[in-house]
């Protein structure tokens, strides 16, 4: 068995796995960020995206928003806005988020509503790409 | 001795206020179970957000960044301070506000330039009574926090902090340390504190920062603010619910030791006046028989 270290993946609403994992890959600022056991220290930010790791030779997934990653040799935190697993996604859901996001960008909004928008509209995507892909 | 129907009117008034302060013990009870549920959720990853940045401050190398601009040049009276401020949005709870707005009045008297930024109906009342400086378009209600108003707090404040108009950002909140037991604290948000080197001798080494610092900051502070500010809304709001419930129990009870106390005097008035009744009576029976 490939060795092991601790990760701690912590959402703002709960906690959302604790424990021994031999790798964690998750989208980070420029691309996807790999992580096994004895890494170097680092911290980095998380995106939204599909994030995945492995327990027992068995890959878990998960749909996140942004956050923050810091890892050591032995331990790995995740701290992100929200993460789900693929099973609790609501499709319609996302996709009524989808619609709502789109149709606000058509109106006139300032820089800021601008960019909020942008990340609704990325983040109910993400949550349907994340859903597609694991039926 | 106060007569039997008034003592009747205020036994009446008493019970009706009683049936109140036990609906809201009621309510408020119902919300903490919810509201404990939700902080419970997001207590671990309040406390590790804060040990987490903590951490990588320490680990930090120097960034150029705009979140650690400490403005050291400007004295402290002429500093701009900016109090963020989580009241409740009611009253009925028994110090809780109090106990906010007392901290918030402390730390404003130490001096500089500040600003108020209230969430919370009670806080914005009082402070703007009193004639302080309030932010009047920063309207928050203190009601089931949610990630997207701390979203709006944290971008309010990051903004007005990177355009100059804050040097120095503080939050004060109510922090629930048990059931029983809640604090007033105050966090400072803006600027981060970068760790003295001491700690870093102690065999902190660096870590990487991927890409690089600078933008690792940037994504990173935005994110660990909202997450912070989540979680002061959080705790807030389960402590406020606490500290109504108990303030309403005690109501209840009080209200209850009145009736007591009333039902006695009551029925010894009307014993009186029973026997002032008799005696009348049997008076005039005796003066008739004369």
């Amino acid at each position: 068995m490939a060795k092991t270290f601790r990760i701690e993946i912590l959402a703002s609403d709960h906690p959302f796995y604790q424990g021994e994992c031999e790798m964690v890959i998750f989208p980070g600022i420029d691309g996807e960020v790999g992580v096994l056991a004895d890494h170097e220290p680092m911290v980095t930010c998380i995106m939204a995206g599909e994030m995945r790791y492995k327990v027992d030779g068995e890959w878990h997934y998960a749909a996140v928003t942004d956050g923050i990653v810091e890892i050591t040799p032995n331990h790995v935190e995740i701290l992100s806005d929200t993460i789900e697993k693929p099973e609790d996604i609501d499709r319609h859901r996302a996709e009524l988020a989808k619609q709502r996001a789109e149709e606000r960008l058509r109106q006139q909004l300032s820089k800021q509503e601008y960019y909020q928008t942008m990340a609704a509209v990325n983040r109910a995507v993400n949550r349907l790409k994340v859903k597609a892909r694991h039926k | 001795m106060a007569n039997a129907r008034e003592i009747r009117s205020r036994i009446k008034s008493i019970q009706d206020i009683m049936k109140i302060t036990n609906a809201m013990y009621l309510i408020s009870s119902s919300k903490l179970k919810k509201a404990r549920k939700s902080l419970q959720a997001t207590h671990p990853y309040f406390e590790a957000l804060q040990d987490t940045i903590y951490d990588i401050l320490v680990r930090a190398p120097h960034v150029n960044s705009v979140y650690f601009r400490r403005n050291e040049h400007i004295p402290m009276e002429e500093r701009n301070i900016g109090y963020l401020v989580v009241t409740a949005d009611k009253g009925l709870a028994g110090a809780y506000n109090h106990n906010v707005i007392k901290k918030a009045e402390e730390e404003m008297s130490k001096g500089g330039k500040n600003s108020l930024f209230l969430i919370g109906q009670v806080g914005r009342q009082y402070f703007m009574r009193k004639g302080k400086a309030v932010d009047c378009e920063f309207l928050y209600i203190a009601q089931e926090p949610t990630l997207y108003r701390a979203q709006m707090i944290s971008e309010t404040i990051m903004e007005l902090f990177k355009n100059g108009h804050l040097d120095d950002v503080y939050v004060i909140y109510t922090e629930m340390i048990t059931s029983m037991k809640s604090e007033v604290k105050m966090i400072k948000l803006l600027p981060l504190e970068r760790k003295k080197f001491e700690q870093r001798k102690m065999g902190y080494p660096h870590a990487l920062f991927d890409p690089s610092p600078e933008i690792v900051m940037q994504k990173l502070v935005p994110n660990y603010l909202k997450g912070l500010l989540f979680g002061v809304l959080v705790e807030s709001f389960s402590s406020e619910q606490n500290a109504r419930m108990t303030a309403m129990e005690a109501a209840t009870k009080s209200a209850k030791d009145m009736l007591r106390n009333l039902e006695l005097q009551y029925n010894r008035a009307r014993q009186a006046a029973i026997t002032q009744e008799i005696t009348e009576i049997v008076g005039g029976a005796k003066s008739l028989k004369k």
